[in-house]
């Protein structure tokens, strides 16, 4: 059909498996806007939103799918009117709750998550629902001009609980709109090679991005010996 | 005849970002002590040898000569 034509002829491009499959991304700020914009133009079949926020004035500056008239509104019902005329095709399922460790199993069991969060706190939390029901994990976080973007495959990488062994205490970090555009465009193209099966994400590296000097760092991640969530992959093999 | 090296003193060269300060730190023997000579929480920092541009767990240990990146977590989405 010709909302997919320009995409369909890449090789190794497959519409009908994205069609057939679930991505549920955590988080519709300045990441999720990105990340969904681009998932659900790219027609993947089933999308879940998860956030239990409301749109604030403050937010406008890099949630771009959220508006001036939608402040007050719930973030996922602002998101799915805009998602849902850029692709009726698209099964999106929002869900207007914050995420706990109590009730992250409303997260199902879709192919891909995606962390769009802002608190390492939450993060932590999908990265252990990711790594106990094997499910891949893509996570972004962004500051300023600077981001960095990974893919957490449990069983196989180092997970976000051995990358951070504590989570930071909560705080309101100064992010620039393009800043999280970037990253989250990044995430979206880390689901879509996952989900086709293209080239190589960044499972077991961090990709760190400074816009100010277009630096793009790629880091080796490794597995935290007596990590509690992914058991730091049997303790990286006994070491050895 | 050359005096052997004492193994459990270690200089390491810190880069701190973002503060874009360098320290050079002695006798730290891991990553964790290392930390705590920064006044610095594991979960706060992510810590990077520079040469090979990998992550180190809080357990690992440093040898005398190392560079390493000590840079904040970012966490905003």
């Amino acid at each position: 059909m010709p909302r997919y034509d320009r995409q369909v002829t890449i090789p190794g491009w497959d519409q009908e498996k994205l069609r057939r499959a679930h991505v549920a991304v955590v988080g519709v700020g300045g990441l999720g806007s990105a990340v969904l914009y681009y998932l659900t133009a790219a027609g993947v079949g089933r999308i879940s939103l998860v956030d239990g926020d409301v749109v604030e004035e403050s937010n406008l500056n890099r949630q771009v799918l959220h508006f001036t008239s939608d402040v007050g509104r719930h973030k996922v019902v602002s998101a799915l009117e805009k998602l849902k005329s850029l692709n009726p095709e698209v099964t999106l399922e929002p869900l207007s709750s914050e995420l706990t460790a109590e009730n992250v199993a409303i997260l199902g069991n879709p192919d891909v998550l995606v962390d769009a969060l802002d608190d390492l706190k939450t993060r932590l939390i999908v990265n252990e629902y990711a790594v106990e029901n094997r499910i891949p994990l893509v996570h972004a976080a962004v500051e300023g001009f600077q981001g960095l973007v990974t893919t957490i495959v449990p069983g196989s990488t180092p997970c976000l609980a051995c990358i951070y062994p504590e989570p930071k205490a909560r705080a309101t970090s100064p992010v620039v709109g393009v800043t999280a555009g970037l990253l989250g465009l990044m995430e979206a193209a880390e689901v879509l090679k996952l989900l086709l099966g293209l080239g190589e994400e960044l499972s077991g590296r961090l990709l760190m991005v400074d816009i100010l000097s277009w630096e793009f760092r790629s880091i080796e991640a490794k597995f935290r010996r007596g990590c509690p969530v992914c058991g730091g992959r049997k303790d990286a093999e006994s070491s050895e | 005849m050359q005096k052997a090296p004492n193994k459990g003193f270690r200089r390491v060269k810190v880069f701190l970002r973002p503060e874009e300060r360098e320290v050079e730190l002695e006798d730290v023997k891991d990553v964790r002590g290392l930390l705590r000579k920064l006044g610095l929480r594991e979960g706060d920092v992510l810590v990077i040898d520079a040469k090979s541009s990998s992550l180190l767990t809080p357990d690992e240990g440093l040898s005398d000569g190392q560079e390493v990146e000590v840079r904040r977590v970012i966490s905003g989405g």
